[in-house]
């Protein structure tokens, strides 16, 4: 009995993983003429680090389900295709938020999508996608477009819903740079001044928006932690008396150019400013 | 007896629990991170130190060889990279003659290891350049290509990289974690890597991680364990350290990181939880404290951000090359030029201490020197 519960339970992991690969929005050589894939590989969980070595643990501290790389040459150009499937669409956002830097431009209607001469990255869903040209030519650069839409059409997945504080418009001019980090590493490598706000905790979730407010640099950020002890110490980390934590639930404090409003008792907005000007803590205050 | 011993179970549950909850409690509100597991350095300090040993014959002292037309094309040019590396070793050894300058390093006779960094790919690894310039020089002070091994962890990344016979012809390239004949496994099921590792030299930390079978041909072995591969404790005399300038986080991967992290199988546990301290102890053992005696740290081509992975946004040209005994000053300085990167192109404010955690480590043990004001560095500029 147990010998066939044991058969039968890996068969279906047999399956289910066969399931996952078949259905990975991947480029198939048929899809258009000309094209040959050198090579298809992938990796799941911790197999990552095979490929990327200390890379990979970004991926797995956001959630990684697995990686589908695939190598491609068409009339001598190339292209490296990665598509990570993470647990999730914010998973997938917040790697694609510490990955894009200057884009040129947006991938048509792409809300978190990013194109440069090299490379064309987006988030959509729980993919994460990133396809690398090697010679940054004209020629690549179309391939990689075409490559891209192909793989696009492929995914039907719902888009990550950015908090309401982001909708200000005060905040909309520089959007495209917002962060997500559910762990230290993602901090490190998106807002590394706030490492040491951050490194005692763990099981957070943070939205940070590195911006400008009348020429004065702001991080406006959503932040979520497991505990109220968690909100609690983290606002006495950063020089905020809190006294009981409910009493400071939906108040504004204002210390040395740390802003916070809980949210609830989890849950704050936290703008750390880097001017001391009225002005600025009336725009800040806007937001709030 | 049998309501003894239950209650006895009972109560021991009860305590347990107790202990469990009230630990828990006390993590939940203080929210200590958990002490950092420990290590056998201690084994490291006990072998006595040589005239090789780290941080070798010039410590504390980092030539930086800048030159603006070493690129072209996004390509890099060989005779700048040669010009880069010669100036570089002269000016460091205070020597008129290259050959002088590295006969203070190699004899004719040393079997010499290339140390290089092929992890992220042909855009964003050591370059084949500055590697063929250091053959080269190794050449001219008498080292026959035979002697001079180029080596990293994966084998199938160096040649990805462009670390093949056809670039480096006579040359050994070889990586301890290696197929044959098309094959991680021998026909026994075990890895072909095992031959490569000296179970005699290890790196033991309490903390482990499990492989799946896709990662274990990567890692070699489960456990507590990281053994040194045979390459640095059997095949090489003197080890050449080539790792390429890049950011890891608000830190950076470059000699102390390049080594350890390169020489030891069963890696992927120390990442999260020890990476300063492996940075740090790992070189302290022998077979690579006393047997590196240069660092050349090629920054012709490297990443201000998104390392140690590549990611083409990222990619920059800080057209340098650094180069010393010293692998922690190389570091420190190299650590100083990216952030000044990373400040400039606006994915960092400020520096921030904990980056450089791993070098006040490796200062603490004897390495080399952390300090940036106590560091002689000396910037040349070529043209």
């Amino acid at each position: 009995m147990k010998t066939t519960a044991k058969v039968l339970f890996l068969l279906l992991m047999v399956i289910t993983l066969n399931a996952q690969v078949k259905d990975f929005p991947k480029l198939m050589e048929d899809d258009f003429s000309g094209l040959k894939i050198t090579r298809e590989q992938t990796f799941d969980g911790n197999s990552l680090w095979g490929y990327i070595n200390g890379g990979a643990d970004i991926f797995l501290e956001y959630g990684l389900n697995n990686l589908l790389l695939q190598e491609i040459e068409v009339n001598h150009n190339k292209l490296k295709i990665e598509i990570y499937r993470m647990t999730d669409p914010y998973a997938a956002f917040g790697i694609y938020s510490v990955s894009h830097y200057k884009c040129e431009e947006k991938y048509q209607s792409l809300k978190f999508s990013c194109v440069t001469q090299y490379q064309i990255q987006c988030a959509i869903g729980e993919y994460y996608i990133s396809i690398i040209n090697t010679n940054g030519s004209k020629d690549e650069q179309e391939l990689s477009k075409r490559v891209f839409d192909i793989i696009i059409s492929k995914i039907h997945s719902d888009e990550v819903t950015l908090p309401e504080v982001f909708k200000n418009s005060l905040l909309k001019q520089n959007i495209e740079q917002i962060k997500y980090f559910r762990g230290i590493l993602g901090v490190q490598n998106g807002i590394s001044e706030w490492y040491d706000y951050f490194d005692k905790f763990e099981g957070y979730e943070i939205f940070v928006l590195p911006t400008k407010l009348s020429g004065s640099a702001v991080n406006v950020a959503q932040i979520k932690f497991k505990s109220s002890s968690d909100a609690k110490l983290f606002l006495g980390n950063v020089g905020i008396e809190t006294g009981d934590i409910e009493k400071i639930t939906e108040k504004i404090t204002n210390d040395s150019g740390r802003f916070v409003k809980m949210l609830n008792e989890t849950t704050m907005i936290f703008v750390k400013s880097y001017s001391d000007s009225s002005e600025i803590k009336e725009l800040i205050k806007k937001i709030l | 007896m049998r309501t003894f011993l239950n209650r006895s179970i009972s109560h021991s549950v009860i305590l347990i629990l107790v202990i469990f909850i009230v630990n828990d409690s006390i993590a939940q509100i203080t929210s200590e991170p958990p002490a950092k597991p420990k290590t056998n350095i201690e084994d490291a300090l006990k072998y006595a130190r040589n005239d090789n040993s780290m941080p070798g014959k010039y410590p504390g002292k980092v030539v930086q060889v800048n030159h603006e037309s070493c690129t072209a094309d996004n390509k890099i040019i060989y005779q700048a990279a040669y010009d880069m590396v010669e100036k570089g070793m002269l000016s460091l050894t205070g020597e008129g003659n290259i050959k002088n300058a590295w006969l203070k390093f190699v004899s004719p006779n040393d079997r010499i290891g290339l140390k290089v960094n092929p992890v992220a790919g042909p855009q964003l690894s050591t370059s084949v350049e500055v590697t063929q310039a250091i053959v080269k020089q190794l050449e001219l002070a008498g080292v026959q290509r035979k002697n001079i091994i180029i080596w990293d962890r994966r084998e199938e990344q160096l040649f990805e990289a462009g670390f093949n016979h056809e670039n480096f012809p006579g040359v050994k390239i070889i990586g301890t974690e290696r197929p044959e004949n098309g094959s991680m496994y021998d026909e026994n099921g075990k890895l072909h890597s095992l031959k490569m590792i000296d179970t005699t030299w290890y790196y033991w930390a309490d903390c482990e991680e499990k492989y799946d079978s896709a990662t274990i041909p990567y890692m070699v072995n489960e456990g507590k364990y990281s053994y040194f591969t045979k390459i640095v404790t059997q095949m090489v005399d003197k080890i050449i350290n080539v790792p390429i300038l890049k950011n890891a986080g608000a830190s950076v991967t470059l000699c102390l990181k390049n080594l350890a992290f390169g020489a030891v199988t069963n890696t992927a546990r120390l990442h999260k939880q020890l990476w300063a301290e492996t940075c740090a102890e790992v070189n302290a053992f022998p077979p690579l404290r006393d047997k590196v005696v240069l660092n050349i740290v090629d920054g012709i081509k490297g990443c201000f951000n998104g390392g140690p992975g590549a990611n083409p946004q990222f990619f920059c040209e800080y057209k340098t090359v650094l180069v010393g005994t010293d692998p922690v000053a190389v570091d420190r300085v190299g650590y100083d030029i990216v952030i000044k990167e990373r400040i400039k192109r606006g994915v960092q404010k400020e520096d921030n201490p904990r980056g450089r955690i791993f070098m006040d480590l490796a200062q603490n043990l004897n390495l080399g020197i952390a300090d940036l004001e106590k560091i002689k560095w000396e910037k040349i500029n070529l043209k």
